[in-house]
């Protein structure tokens, strides 16, 4: 008996995916479309549209192996919703050796292999699809998590089938939405292509890879370097929106007209992300610029901009105004 | 919307059925089944979509309830437990800086023996820095009167949700049940929930006292020296009886669903090497899972926070010869003594010749995996007496590329 259990299967699935795209819908999908116990869970970091999100699900016939509530470090399968992550997050991360990374993209197997090479993955089998497209044929909006499901269904039959998945489809969203996605989710396993690896290198069900304190992050401030623990001098830490570009989801951006700033330093103190670039000239701080990569277009700062009167008009500027990105 | 997660509680529920949803929405669920009569709940992250989720299915209509928005935790504390005096059933929700808002108002519900139910989803203080993430603020200021109950999963927290109903209407004290915020009130889980009409019968609403007419009194009015310290001890000597009707409530809900609890439930006690962990929430689930392949150390399950049962506690340290435990807990204090788990556990079992160390772990979010669970099961072998420092923070860094190593 104890041996048959140790046999039982445990699949674990991650889901990357910016704010907004879906990215937890997918995992909660996934738990229950599959026949058994299985929980799925997401992390949040800055909660904010288009940062990027990670979900995860954890799958088993054995309720004692899914039983746990810890995330999942080293998934067999990591589905990818927007190919712009691969180059902001590392997507691969504890992926197992034999494993499936599935991403929705338009790019050729080359480029995203080159991407995903720089993190020296082990040995695993990419599968791309192209969701974007479909859906916004079927859906007539760009929201792919249902979809790369359907990509899942063609490289891993073996947890849930499509009927399944369509089914929990149908349990999840409203019926006029659910008709759609089961539309454009059939369309999903013909599209998606393969391209497997060396196949001596076997994927493992049941083999746990995760590194030891993998999941602290060695490399960040410690206790004993943290000044005063409550205070976070930008100098010496970063914030969380600094690390992580806005990439294409962002629609418009700050910019920055020298000409008509007064220096009153309003749009530093209410900007969220940090993005009012100053530097120390003459003896004290100015006000030089924007950091449009970081930038979201919250328009806070033009919100507060006094502005100043143009000399020879007469007219009010402000200092800031929005741009929309092309 | 396009998802709508209520809508299997927006009919009738009329056999068991195996749902899967967010702890939250599964406790709106469970709420809207016990048939409260005012809802009254401020919202703050993770705790938002219980509250969401209810005033969906009173929106929707299948349940008939005072649905009252409010302008914080203060106000809805204050108008839950005047609404319950009144004779109301009442639900309200909260978690970290907001159960800290309404800390001026909870000792008057037990005070006034109303018998209110309250969800929490535990989240981390705001110190050193703002932080939404699970901790288990919960346990600094628990007491006061109120029951609490701590669930591991999505399941436990729908049933806790259901027998707290009963626990307040039985005891007269009011109850919270809490879950690990995020690990549990957003992580969708599969469970079965009970049919409308077996909950129903198993929380009946029964007359109580409550502010009327008919019979006046007055309610919170000053009381000179003369009572106040012979109204604690009444309410003490009542309190006293509170734990047998919590186990005769997880009793009777064995009996309606087949799913069993316990203030206190234990596994693998009879384990070789004596040692066992003491913990709550779901940070078992995590121990539990790793105790499959590691089968010499036991796991003691608090399922009852408040009142904490003593008596319980040391019959099984006893029966079972249990030598040595490891408190994991997701709190710190910075008093100098043990945090709150410890300090419970360690005044439960004073005189005992059990040895205890606790640590902390997973503060603000952070997961605990069966990284920490193996180094404190290693490093509490060599210990043999409650000499020198009693706890610990593991699984943080001391410095950027060191870890914190554990001292006793």
């Amino acid at each position: 008996m104890a041996e048959n259990k140790e046999n039982i299967p445990k699949y674990l699935v991650r889901f990357h995916g910016r704010g907004g795209q879906g990215a937890v819908t997918a995992a909660q999908l996934c738990s229950m479309a599959f026949d058994g116990p299985a929980t799925c869970m997401p992390t949040f970091g800055a909660e904010r549209m288009g940062s990027p999100v990670a979900s995860f699900v954890r799958m088993s016939k054995d309720y004692s192996k899914v039983r746990t509530n810890e995330q999942v470090y080293s998934p067999q399968y990591s589905c990818i919703l927007d190919d712009t992550l691969l180059e902001d997050v590392d997507c691969t991360a504890g992926i197992v050796p034999g494993g499936y990374l599935i991403v929705n993209t338009c790019k050729p197997y080359e480029e995203i292999r080159e991407i995903i090479d720089k993190n020296n993955p082990p040995e695993i089998n990419v599968a791309l699809i192209d969701a974007t497209n479909i859906a916004l044929e079927y859906l007539g909006r760009n929201i792919t998590n249902t979809l790369i499901l359907g990509a899942l269904v063609k490289v891993a039959p073996q947890i849930f089938t499509l009927d399944e998945l369509i089914t929990a489809i149908g349990d999840q969203f409203n019926p006029k939405i659910a008709q759609k996605n089961m539309d454009a989710i059939k369309t999903v396993p013909d599209a998606t292509k393969i391209y497997p690896c060396d196949d001596k290198v076997k994927i493992s069900f049941e083999k746990d890879y995760k590194k030891e304190w993998s999941h602290i992050g060695l490399g960040k401030l410690g206790a004993a370097e943290l000044d005063k623990a409550g205070v976070w001098y930008t100098d010496v830490i970063d914030g969380g929106s600094t690390r992580v570009n806005t990439g294409s989801w962002g629609v418009s951006y700050a910019s920055f007209h020298p000409e008509y700033c007064i220096q009153c330093g309003n749009c530093v103190f209410i900007c969220p992300d940090l993005c009012i670039e100053r530097e120390f000239r003459d003896n004290k701080w100015q006000i030089v610029g924007v950091d449009v990569f970081h930038c979201k277009g919250c328009e806070n700062c033009v919100e507060v901009c006094p502005g100043k009167k143009d000399k020879e008009t007469g007219e009010k500027h402000k200092a800031l105004t929005m741009v929309m990105k092309c | 919307m396009s998802v709508q997660p209520m809508s299997p509680f927006f009919k009738e529920i009329k056999k068991p059925v195996k749902l899967t949803m967010t702890g939250n929405y599964a406790v709106a669920g469970a709420v809207s089944q016990t048939d409260p009569d005012v809802i009254c709940a401020f919202p703050i992250t993770p705790q938002t979509q219980s509250v969401e989720g209810l005033s969906d299915v009173v929106n929707h209509g299948k349940l008939k309830a005072a649905f009252v928005n409010v302008e914080s935790e203060i106000a809805a504390c204050a108008f839950s437990t005047a609404a319950c005096a009144a004779g109301a059933r009442t639900f309200i929700a909260t978690a970290s800086q907001g159960l800290l808002l309404m800390t001026e108002c909870l000792p008057m519900a037990p005070g006034w023996r109303v018998p209110l139910t309250m969800m929490i989803s535990a989240r981390a203080f705001n110190s050193p820095n703002l932080s939404i993430w699970n901790s288990w603020e919960f346990t600094l200021i628990s007491g006061m009167g109120w029951n609490t109950i701590v669930s591991e999963n999505v399941q436990e927290t729908y049933d806790a949700a259901i027998i707290s109903s009963k626990i307040s209407e039985d005891s007269l004290f009011p109850t919270q049940f809490v879950h690990d915020g995020f690990i549990i009130s957003h992580s969708a889980q599969k469970f079965f929930a009970i049919p409308d009409e077996d909950v129903l019968k198993y929380t009946p609403k029964k007359p109580r006292h409550h502010i009327n007419t008919e019979k006046t009194g007055t309610w919170g009015g000053i009381v000179t020296p003369d009572y106040f310290g012979e109204g604690r001890l009444a309410l003490e000597l009542e309190k006293n009886k509170v734990l047998p009707i919590m186990d005769n409530a997880f009793r009777e809900f064995e009996k309606m669903t087949g799913r069993s609890y316990h203030s206190i439930e234990i596994y693998n006690l009879d384990c070789s090497s004596k040692t066992v962990f003491l913990t709550m929430g779901s940070m078992c689930g995590n121990i539990l899972t790793w105790m499959e392949n590691n089968k010499d150390v036991g796991l003691i399950k608090l399922r009852t926070w408040r009142p904490f049962p003593t008596e319980q506690l040391i019959k099984i340290i006893e029966d079972n010869k249990i030598e040595k435990i490891i408190i994991l807990e997701k709190d710190d204090d910075l008093s100098g003594i043990l945090p709150p788990v410890g300090q419970s556990v360690a005044s439960a079992l004073f005189g005992l010749n059990v040895v205890l160390r606790s640590f902390i772990v997973g503060l603000g979010g952070r997961d605990v995996t069966k990284d920490e669970i193996e180094y404190a099961a290693k490093k509490m072998k060599p210990i043999t007496d409650n000499r020198g420092k009693l706890y610990d923070y593991l699984g943080v860094r001391e410095t950027k590329d060191k870890m914190w190593e554990v001292r006793f």
